[in-house]
């Protein structure tokens, strides 16, 4: 599967993830001569993160910090390329002086440790060769009290049995928005002008071990709150998006929902 | 980002290798900030001067943009790890020293001022209002955001470094108007003692994250302003304070819609409390930031009330830059004789002073947050205002 991301800094290069959920400091945490973390609350302590493809949620610390990177980069002991979640002048300065390609706005949680991936910094992605894409389209529906209508899915689906999501089908080659109007038509009889769209929509990216989803997701706001059924689903809910965690969800849901309310 | 023909051209390398390098770093911030362009700064100010920050790879980063580069516009640079133009006060080994003299010589080399001092603005460079400018330090930066009425954002060490070779900074942030808004005010409830405003800095900072208040309820003069931002950008990293009647955006800003933090004395109190122990110190240091004139002066006041012949029983260190030491030769004079060592070019933070002096006394929160901290000194600290640890300990 294919992550768009950020471009921080540009260049291709294949390697194997080093993932720290901790963020990191490059002063202090990381040893220019060895390459090895050193940082008791990241899962890389005494790793050496040389060759890498280096994935971490943020940089912390000292400003001084990307010389460190462009110290390591001179020993030859630098990660390949680094994935962040948030890239600040930090990072930005350190994939700079090292040289090394680097993408932000990433989940780190849809790359797992040790996989490889191609880190492209020029176009803005990241490719995980093993993963297999499935792409989705999700409408959710909101309510005139900001509630956002959430549905079960029945015991008889293939995938998510059980789980609670938002209106989905498999995104066909063609309009994604079309078909976001599609799947709420087919799934509850409502057409377009009971709908009123919400902003410009979203990308979410969710993965089960290998199976990643591109979740095209719409938000419409709605006055039809009287929905009690909907079709291929078993039950219906309308849910206050900040207690949505009571409700399992499909992968994505969450994200989607984060995104498109933000 | 819209760049100029000549910035594409150094982007691109076409005036070398290194200039390109750091051309990058701008145009990389610049468009994680959704910057339109670069903008011509006024000066800039280094960050990344002590060796006891930098390390081996930033010296070595500093040498080799030596052989290649040269600031273009004034550059100050923060203090060293000891005093590099002085009488040689602090410890350090010969390794230490020397790692420093090599960060030293390519800093001026690349046509750094000698300021070795985190006050510029007091007397190397004090910078008009209105004027942009890539700072390092993040106590100079928050004071002369808010009190001088100059912009900058916190620099980071390549940044500034970038900005001075370059002589521009991304717009984005603090140079825009719309970046210097207050996102909260801050009622300060009335205090029994005058307000210590190191603590309500550190506070405050601690709340507040990035975000800038507006605080009202407080008057506090040059000195005070000064010791607060310090804190604030230490404790946090709020790059900017506006003070209801008194600093220099304040009455510009519609605050009407704001969310509101009130904060007591009771709390100041306590918080206070926290910051230190109570033991006896090894060494009391003062000026951090470095002092002002006004704040040596106070020193002096203070002990000239407790009795001229009275000798330090604990040593007494005030840190400041060379720049204040020529301009104020008089309280210099006597606060020497009165046996305080005055030190210049480096300071309590970044001076390896850990080993030897394990418990310091400080005057000031932001000295208090980086002295305890394992990767500065790993001090024990005791905190007071100079008055009270000039009494106790002195």
């Amino acid at each position: 599967m294919r992550i768009h991301a950020r471009r921080v800094s540009d260049g291709i290069v294949r390697g194997k993830v080093a993932k720290s959920t901790a963020p990191l400091s490059f002063l202090g945490e990381l040893d220019a001569n060895t390459g090895k973390v050193e940082n008791p609350q990241s899962e890389l302590n005494g790793r050496s993160v040389t060759g890498t493809v280096l994935v971490f949620p943020e940089a912390r610390g000292s400003t001084v910090g990307p010389y460190v990177l462009y110290g390591a980069a001179k020993r030859g002991t630098a990660p390949l390329a680094m994935v962040v979640g948030t890239a600040d002048a930090i990072v930005a300065s350190a994939a700079v002086l090292a040289n090394l390609p680097c993408v932000s706005g990433v989940d780190v949680a849809m790359l797992h440790d040790g996989e490889e991936v191609i880190v492209n910094g020029a176009e803005g992605s990241i490719e995980i060769p093993h993963v297999e894409e499935n792409r989705v389209v999700t409408s959710l529906l909101q309510n005139e009290k900001g509630q956002v209508l959430l549905l079960k899915q029945p015991g008889t689906v293939r995938t998510y049995q059980g789980k609670w999501g938002g209106i989905s089908g498999l995104l066909e080659d063609r309009d994604p928005v079309a078909q976001a109007y599609e799947v709420v038509e087919a799934a509850l009889g409502l057409r377009r002008e009971d709908l009123s769209p919400v902003g410009k929509g979203a990308v979410a990216y969710a993965r089960e071990g290998g199976q990643g989803f591109v979740i095209h997701a719409y938000l419409f706001r709605t006055s039809r709150g009287d929905l009690r059924a909907a079709k291929g689903y078993s039950e219906l809910a309308w849910v206050d998006p900040l207690q949505r965690a009571q409700y399992p969800a499909v992968a994505g849901l969450d994200r989607a929902i984060t995104l498109l309310l933000a | 980002m819209q760049l100029t023909k000549e910035e594409e051209s150094i982007l691109r390398g076409e005036k070398g290798p290194r200039l390109g390098e750091l051309m990058r770093i701008l145009v990389t911030v610049g468009e994680l900030n959704d910057a339109s362009r670069l903008i011509p700064i006024w000066s800039a100010h280094l960050s990344g001067v002590s060796f006891k920050t930098m390390g081996l790879p930033g010296t070595e980063f500093l040498e080799d943009a030596a052989k290649e580069v040269r600031f273009s516009v004034p550059t100050t640079v923060n203090p060293a790890g000891y005093d590099v133009g002085g009488p040689g006060l602090i410890r350090a080994d010969d390794d230490f020293r020397w790692k420093q003299e090599r960060l030293v010589r390519s800093l001026l080399a690349m046509g750094a001022e000698p300021s070795f001092s985190c006050i510029p603005y007091a007397i190397e460079r004090d910078p008009p209002a209105g004027v942009h400018l890539a700072w390092a330090e993040s106590s100079a930066v928050i004071y002369v955001n808010s009190v001088v009425g100059a912009f900058s954002n916190r620099e980071g060490a390549p940044t500034a470094l970038a900005s001075a070779v370059l002589g521009k900074t991304p717009d984005h942030g603090l140079h825009r108007p719309e970046g210097r808004h207050p996102d909260l005010v801050v009622d300060v409830g009335p205090s029994p003692d005058p307000i210590r405003y190191t603590v309500l800095g550190a506070y405050l900072g601690k709340k507040l994250g990035s975000r800038i208040p507006y605080v009202r309820g407080v008057a506090p003069n040059i000195d005070s302003l000064k010791e607060m931002g310090a804190a604030m950008s230490a404790w946090g990293s709020v790059p900017m304070f506006h003070v209801e009647g008194v600093t220099h955006e304040a009455s510009r800003q519609d605050v009407r819609r704001l969310e509101h933090l009130s904060v007591d004395a009771r709390e100041l109190a306590e918080f206070e409390h926290s910051l230190g122990g109570d033991e006896s110190p090894n060494l009391v240091a003062i000026g951090c930031p470095h002092c002002t004139a006004s704040e040596l002066n106070t020193l002096a006041e203070v002990l000239r009330k407790r009795g001229e012949n009275a000798k330090p029983k604990t040593e007494v260190w005030a840190f400041t830059s060379r720049g204040v030491i020529a301009a104020n030769p008089d309280v210099v004079s006597y606060l020497r004789k009165a046996g305080i060592k005055i030190v210049q070019d480096t300071c309590m933070v970044v001076a390896p002073l850990g080993a030897e002096y394990p418990v310091i006394a400080v005057n000031s929160a932001k000295a208090a947050f980086y002295a305890s901290k394992k990767s500065f000194s790993g001090q024990r600290v005791v905190f007071g205002t100079t008055e009270e640890l000039i009494r106790k300990y002195v």
